[in-house]
């Protein structure tokens, strides 16, 4: 793993037995999705070498016997005929293969390998979202996935294909001519060393090219999205985009023009190499024939195949350097279906919610973070939370408060295990979080993000967070929407909860505006049995009606619950029976409203300028 | 989807006209930007296609004629030597010339053919973004510009080469026999076939967008930090798998209802062509053999290139449907680039100074809704006022101010700015008259400075922006980071870059109002994502920023319309109570209803904080 990382960082190309290494790993993963598909490629690749064998030997035996005399006109006919009867008979099971089973199995191939990534995506700890490393290659093998282990299948396919004619066209040449054929061989030799220093170049390059590709298509998908358009035509933004974009071109070009030399000059001698190839042996054929030891039937037949030869060879260079690619993507793809989460299950499954508990809690983000060795040196570590003791009992209504960044939100992901504390442990009835199993707990801890998501399926699917089956569930998602007081716009949809979110799947899919969107999103904590409910910001989106409704209608619902909310408007949270207020990661203040407001400190003092602007 | 398809329909195949005005106007395009370029890279084709032809063809048949017919050796050998010679010269020299010399030519086209569109998208109206069949079209344009732009040239070039060797080949085989032409021709019948089989395996494809959309958005849902946390939470990701597995479900009972016909069709169109070059072949050998009135040199290019004569006509015919698909793109790029934007840039009018926006009877709606977002509204705003615009979500606050900033074009009524018509004013210096944050701002990926201007830095910005971030309130934060206000902002593409929380963009946003005195601020909820102490601070520091500028903002929290001179309230796209704050508590309307909801959670019960407070 670490030595992978310190050559991902010089951007190195892999050794060849890495790289088959790394192909044949790809290979199994096929055989084991998708055994009857890759068995198929194997005979299909053999067939495609077979049959270009058959096709040459029968050519050079035709070429052989148009000059050889005697020979019948029948004979020729026979000939030809078994070289196009081949080729029909493969092209019917290629009809079938190429048209039909390939797509299929291509299409399941590429499902079978997403999911497996999928679920390895959910074991990730979302410290690994933070890590921009890490995620660059996550999308990137995410999105390469797609078509890769199909190209290495194919890749796979045609080489087995071109080694199997050109060892048949190097070994005919050899008895038709040992030196010609060593010549072939030689130049086989030189031309794939030459391609190799090439690809070397290309990859460079690229390597080069690649940030400033990234800004130029920064500055074409500003362009695209809707996001920036205000901002574009309010101020000279576009300005500055435009000298980045032509910044970029301009390295790029430079970058080009330095590697374009370089290839030249490789490229220069490879032709070199290929003219002598190509031609030598026609001189010393030639000088043959000449002499009287060679049928021009032969001469022909030969010269035939040197120029096929010169074709296999370029393909066969090619899939192989492409094997390079294939190994580079694997390699990143290994590296993640390798990593193991660290916040892992424990044996206890969690009972009903008594307390929970935290002791002497710190948390920083990039502590966390996989290669904190090299990012971090000597930069102090942030912390978001600052050794934090706090215990909340069953059915108490907390309010969390603080300015931004004070650390709020990271206590919601700690208490859901999405992060694991750097110092200290939380206690869930009073055993540690981290022996428990983690779906025991979500089941019991239901929480609603300041930045929650609408997915593209219903409404009561969005509600329930899954598929819906049963009638009972229906009810569950109504009742839980009139909770999210979701009701009024609930019954304008003529769909109802069947209503489709988002236009992601469908053009008729409906857009919810911010603030439905939120109910939707807080119906999500009502229609699930949870003890404890953690509300992060959760009526930002709101105007200041709705926001009262709502905040009541909680209240109400949550009676026997434990109630967790996170705000920075004071208006929420003097309902809650205890208000914890955060400072730059630590808890300063702890008690009632009434407690806070006597004791005078910073709650108050914030209290007091929010009140002071209403006050008439 | 359903309006997808019917999108398709409609858009009936290009005239033959247009196809080659379109192709032919992307070429004017790069010839243009770079002269050199088409010229050389075609010659450049020529040559390479020839010596192709003389090297692969015509050289074996040569040697084999020549001998044949008893030549001597050496001047089998002389031909030999010129060739090797003539490849030596063009392989070694200039095949590769293009790897460092095109280089500059073909980033500087795709620089011009992007720029345009830039520049374009910077100046159509906003209303195009929320339209979207316009916008799907320019997303089209912007996404496939560059690319099928050079595709053109590279199909010209395979055209050129394919006509190159389609033209040596035929001529050899025509003379020597005329008969063989047949033989080349006789699959052109046959690309009937073939168009039906490309007619079906786009119809597939084009079906089966839908399943790549729906697999494109499952995987985003898997892989998206803004997904990640409710995939873990909740069940939903098990939702996800399932419609996962769908996708791949229609996506074969798709195989299934094309493979068959697909299947046979590549059939028939691939034996078509071997059998017509098996008829040639078995003639060829024929009056070789048993006629012998055929040099087996001639022989041996029959058996070698009949093919090629056939391949390369269907190719030309590939060639142009080639054509047909870059005129649609290049349709798309050109309804954009000569699109005449509605409002109009107006270089030469007058310059804007302080003076009183007026709206008389204004109303908007935005394509295809089925109501006015604004409707019937009259007001006008003194210079220096301080205004609040304030009413539930969608009651066309932010329109109204989009209106106001020339981003939309009023449907009735009139904008006027000290009595002139706000379009009459020079585009650029009514635009710099205004200073705006947006609710939705978004941070780019330039340095701080950058996103505090946006606009290029000048000499002495150092000392504006840095004034500006402390009145904001970011400037603790911003200089914590190791290179201050150069900092790039986010990790688009510098790994270095530094994500900002919400709170902390939106003072940097806000940063912009403190840089410069234009006349007119409009802030739309400019304190959303502000802690109290933070959002208290800034206002302030605004009102102060903005004692003789206009300034007009848009608030859920009526607490800071007390500030304002003037508060318009606004329901159902129209202004329903306005006055000022003090006013409007009196008048006991809709407004002091909503002021005392959202008071009545600050309100103490004993009085102690009012006593306290002052």
């Amino acid at each position: 793993m670490s030595s992978e990382k310190s050559k991902d960082k010089k951007k190195d190309k892999l050794p060849p037995l890495q790289v088959i290494r790394y192909n044949l790993f790809m290979l199994k993963k096929v055989a084991r999705f998708t055994p009857q598909y890759i068995l198929l490629m194997v005979v299909v690749g053999i067939i495609g070498g077979i049959s270009s064998s058959v096709a040459t030997v029968f050519t050079y035996a035709l070429f052989n016997a148009l000059d050889t005399p005697g020979i019948t006109f029948g004979t020729i006919v026979l000939y030809l005929v078994l070289i196009i009867g081949t080729n029909f008979a493969l092209s019917i099971f290629g009809a079938w293969y190429f048209q039909y089973y390939h797509s299929v199995m291509d299409r399941r191939l590429q499902h079978k390998m997403h999911e497996e990534l999928f679920e390895q995506a959910l074991k990730m700890d979302l410290a690994c979202y933070d890590d921009p490393a890490f995620y660059n290659d996550y999308v990137w093998a995410m999105d390469e996935s797609k078509g890769r282990a199909e190209q290495v299948l194919e890749d796979t396919e045609r080489i087995i294909t071109y080694l199997i004619t050109l060892s048949t066209l190097i070994t005919l040449m050899m008895q038709v001519d040992i030196l010609v054929g060593g010549i072939l061989l030689l130049g086989c030799i030189i031309n794939a060393v030459m391609w190799e220093l090439e690809n070397k170049i290309w990859f460079k390059r690229n390597e080069k090219i690649k940030p400033y590709g990234r800004k130029r298509s920064y500055v074409n998908r500003i362009y695209h999205l809707s996001d920036h358009a205000k901002e574009l035509r309010v101020s000279s933004a576009g300005d500055n985009l435009e000298t980045m974009y032509s910044d970029s071109i301009d390295k790029i070009i430079e970058e080009e023009i330095k590697s374009g030399k370089k290839i030249y000059l490789i490229r220069t001698l490879d032709n070199f190499v290929s003219i002598t190839v190509r031609f030598l042996p026609v001189v010393l054929l030639l000088a043959k024939l000449y002499d009287g030891t060679a049928q021009l039937g032969g001469f022909v037949a030969s010269i035939n195949i040197i120029w096929n030869l010169n074709w296999s060879m370029y393909d066969l260079a090619k899939n192989i350097l492409r094997m390079q690619d294939n190994a580079q993507y694997i390699g990143k793809y290994l590296k993640f279906l390798s990593y193991t989460p660290e916040i892992t299950d424990g044996p206890l499954t969690a009972e009903p919610l008594e307390s929970i508990e935290l002791r002497g809690v710190s948390f920083a983000y990039s502590a966390n973070t996989k290669n904190k060795e090299n990012t971090d040196e000597e930069k102090e570590i942030k912390y978001s939370l600052k050794d934090v003791n706090l215990k909340i009992n069953q059915g108490e209504k907390v309010a969390i408060v603080g300015y931004n960044g004070a650390g709020k939100t990271t206590l919601t992901k700690l208490i859901m295990r999405l992060y694991d504390p750097t110092e200290g442990e939380i206690l869930y009835n009073g055993k540690p979080l981290t022996e428990y199993k983690i779906p025991s707990l979500r089941s019991r801890i239901g929480t609603v993000f300041q930045d929650y998501k609408i997915f593209a399926a219903n409404i009561a699917e969005n509600v329930m967070g899954g598929e819906v089956v049963e009638e009972g569930d229906r009810e569950t998602v109504t009742d839980a929407l009139t909770k999210a007081t979701f009701s009024d716009k609930l019954s304008s949809l003529e769909m109802g909860i069947d209503t489709e979110l988002t236009k992601e799947f469908s053009e008729d899919g409906t857009e919810l505006s911010g603030g439905e969107a939120q109910k939707v999103a807080i119906a999500r904590i009502f229609a699930r049995p949870y003890e404890l409910l953690i509300m992060d910001e959760p009526s930002s989106a709101l105007d200041p009606i709705a926001e009262y409704k709502l905040n009541h209608t909680i209240l109400e619902y949550t009676k026997d619950k434990t109630v967790i909310f996170i705000s920075h408007r004071l208006s929420t949270t003097r309902m809650a029976d205890r208000i914890l207020m955060f400072d730059s990661g630590q808890l300063i203040e702890d008690g009632s409203h009434e407690d806070l407001m006597k004791k005078g400190g910073k709650y108050a003092e914030m209290f007091r300028l929010q009140a002071e602007k209403y006050r008439m | 989807m359903k309006r997808n398809k019917k999108k398709d329909k409609d858009r009936s195949p290009l005239k033959i006209r247009r196809v080659l005005s379109n192709n032919l106007y992307v070429l004017g395009v790069i010839h243009r930007v770079a002269p050199s370029y088409l010229p050389t890279y075609f010659l450049w084709s020529v040559g390479n296609a020839l010596l192709d032809f003389f090297t692969n063809v015509w050289l074996l048949r040569e040697i084999v004629n020549r001998y044949q017919s008893g030549r001597s050796v050496q001047e089998v050998l002389w031909m030999l030597l010129l060739l090797i010679a003539l490849n030596l010269l063009w392989y070694m020299i200039i095949d590769s010339l293009p790897s460092f010399i095109y280089p500059k030519y073909r980033q500087r086209i795709v620089e011009r053919i992007e720029k345009e569109l830039f520049k374009k998208a910077s100046l159509v109206e906003l209303e195009c973004y929320e339209n979207p069949e316009f916008y799907d079209k320019y997303v089209k344009a912007l996404e496939g510009a560059n690319g099928k732009c050079m595709d053109v040239v590279y199909t010209v070039d395979s055209l050129i080469w394919t006509l190159v060797s389609l033209f040596s080949t035929g001529t050899l085989l025509f003379f020597i026999d005329p008969l063989l032409m047949l033989f080349g021709l006789v699959p052109l019948f046959f690309s009937i076939v073939k168009n039906k089989f490309n007619k079906l395996s786009k119809e597939k494809k084009d079906e089966s967008r839908n399943v790549e959309r729906r697999e494109g958005y499952v995987q985003r849902t898997f892989y998206l930090n803004e997904y990640a946390k409710e995939m873990r939470l909740c069940g939903i990701s098990r939702l996800m798998l399932k419609k996962h597995r769908d996708a791949e479900n229609d996506f074969r009972s798709l195989c299934k209802k094309y493979g068959f016909k697909m299947a046979v069709f590549y059939l028939f169109s691939n034996s078509s062509s071997a059998v017509t070059s098996f008829a040639a072949m078995l003639y060829a050998a024929f009056r070789t053999l048993v006629t012998h009135s055929m040099l087996l040199g001639d022989c041996l290019v029959v058996f070698n290139s009949i093919d090629v004569v056939s391949w390369n006509l269907t190719r030309v015919a590939g060639v142009f449907t080639q054509f047909r698909e870059h005129a649609m793109y290049i349709e798309d790029y050109r309804f954009f680039v000569e699109y005449q934007p509605k409002l109009k840039k107006n270089t030469d009018g007058p310059r804007v100074s302080s003076d009183t926006l007026t709206l008389d009877n204004v109303s908007f709606r935005y394509t295809g809704a089925e109501k006015d977002s604004v409707s019937d509204i009259s007001l006008s705003i003194k210079p220096g006022e301080k205004i609040a615009l304030v009413g539930h979500n969608g009651s066309g606050k932010t329109t109204l101010v989009k209106l106001l900033l020339h981003l939309y074009e009023p449907r009735d009524g009139s904008i006027t700015l000290g009595g002139r018509d706000i379009g009459d004013y020079n585009s650029d210096s009514y635009r710099d008259a205004f200073t705006v944050v947006f609710q939705d701002f978004k941070m780019f990926s330039m340095s701080v400075a950058e996103n505090v201007l946006l606009r290029p830095l000048r000499d002495g910005d150092e000392q504006t922006v840095t004034e500006a971030l402390k009145k904001s309130g970011a400037y603790e934060k911003i200089s914590s980071l190791d290179k201050g206000i150069a900092t790039t902002l986010t990790r688009e593409f510098d790994d270095e870059g530094v994500v900002l929380s919400v709170g902390e963009a939106q003072k940097v946003s806000l940063a912009r109002i403190f840089t410069n005195g234009s006349p007119f601020v409009i802030l739309d909820e400019p304190s959303s994502a502000l802690d109290p102490i933070a959002e208290y601070k800034m206002f302030e520091n605004m009102m102060e920023a903005c004692q003789d500028r206009t300034l007009i903002f848009i608030s859920h929290r009526l607490s800071s319309a007390v500030l304002a001179d003037r508060v318009f309230l606004m329901e159902n796209g129209r202004i329903i109570e306005s006055g000022s704050h003090s006013e409007l508590m009196k008048n006991g309307g809709k407004y002091a209803e909503m002021f005392s909801m959202q008071a009545e959670n600050y309100a103490e019960r004993n009085g102690e904080v009012n006593a306290d407070v002052k």
